[in-house]
């Protein structure tokens, strides 16, 4: 299969929205890359613009299983183990206790900057507008759901 | 020393996981993507005019709001980033519940719901009217039948 053959069904799997992990790292790699075919150019700036922060799945886990293994390789008891399991423990949530509170207050934003230089009455139209679609949503769902039941009322009783 | 290490790593890892970054945060760096995102602190300054219409008190009712987001797309390829975003977003948070699904001739909207850990809602709307893509969170100690009752504004 050509490459842009293989981009074009890559490209119509994201815009559908059936796109696995692995394919768009793949579309990723093809646009933050050198050689982009010209037709492609539209979507270069839409994907390098993603930016995966995320901390890699099961990190934490596969770095507290080799720090154990490490570990056991010094220390052949299971007593050993559990207390310096408890002493890392201890430690880091003493850390993470002083890191929550230190970094939330530290970003706090001054009253000026509250509204982030929206108005009240901007802020007051946008909250409206989101409760008023939330509501017709509901209320639509629900209709929906009444005239389905009363229709198949009225066939059951013909 | 590596037990040091290993504190200080694994409570960087707590803290970087509770400071993950919500839909808006995710969407604001698309172009052509149009963001909204107003906090518990922005509500407490304003009120809604009275039109005595409605059955429930909006001030009351915004009081209890923790976070209003609104996101929209009006393009094919910015509207598909967002739809994939929201996907994960979904997908990644753990007992959220699709409540609804309707399809209207070329419009689809969904509407998410999860209960947090401290008892309050989040409700999520999608709607997709192609090329155009809408989607509204709301955080707060509301239920869904209070949003029901909120008519016209």
């Amino acid at each position: 299969m050509k490459q842009n053959d293989r981009i074009d069904i890559l490209i119509s799997r994201y815009l559908d929205g059936t796109s696995t992990l692995d394919e768009e790292r793949a579309l990723r790699e093809y646009f933050t890359g050198d050689s982009i075919d010209p037709a492609y150019a539209g979507y270069r700036d839409m994907f390098r613009a993603f930016d995966d922060i995320a901390i890699p799945d099961g990190l934490d886990k596969r770095l507290f299983n080799t720090i154990g293994r490490l570990d056991s390789q010094r220390r052949s008891d299971s007593f050993g183990i559990r207390r310096f399991m408890l002493r890392i423990s201890a430690i880091a949530a003493g850390i993470a206790i002083v890191l929550s509170i230190a970094i939330p207050s530290a970003s706090s934003p001054a009253d000026e900057d509250v509204l982030c230089g929206m108005t009240p009455e901007e802020v007051a139209s946008h909250t409206a507008m989101a409760l008023q679609l939330m509501s017709r949503t509901i209320s639509a769902g629900q209709n929906t759901a009444t005239r389905t039941i009363e229709s198949l009322s009225a066939d059951n009783q013909e | 020393m590596r037990t040091i290490f290993a504190s200080i790593a694994i409570s960087l890892l707590s803290v970087m996981s509770l400071s993950a970054r919500d839909l808006v945060e995710e969407c604001e760096d698309i172009r052509d993507v149009n963001t909204v995102s107003i906090n518990q602190s922005m509500l407490k300054l304003v009120s809604f005019p009275d039109k005595g219409s409605n059955p429930i008190d909006l001030d009351a009712l915004s009081s209890r709001l923790d976070k209003v987001q609104i996101i929209n797309a009006d393009e094919e390829v910015t509207s598909a980033a967002v739809r994939n975003i929201v996907k994960r977003y979904l997908d990644s948070q753990p007992r959220f519940e699709r409540t609804m699904k309707m399809k209207d001739g070329d419009e689809s909207i969904q509407m998410y719901m999860r209960r947090h850990s401290d008892n309050k809602n989040e409700f999520v709307v999608l709607v997709e009217d192609a090329p155009d893509i809408t989607v509204v969170v709301l955080i707060g100690s509301i239920t869904m039948d209070e949003l029901a009752n909120v008519t016209d504004l």
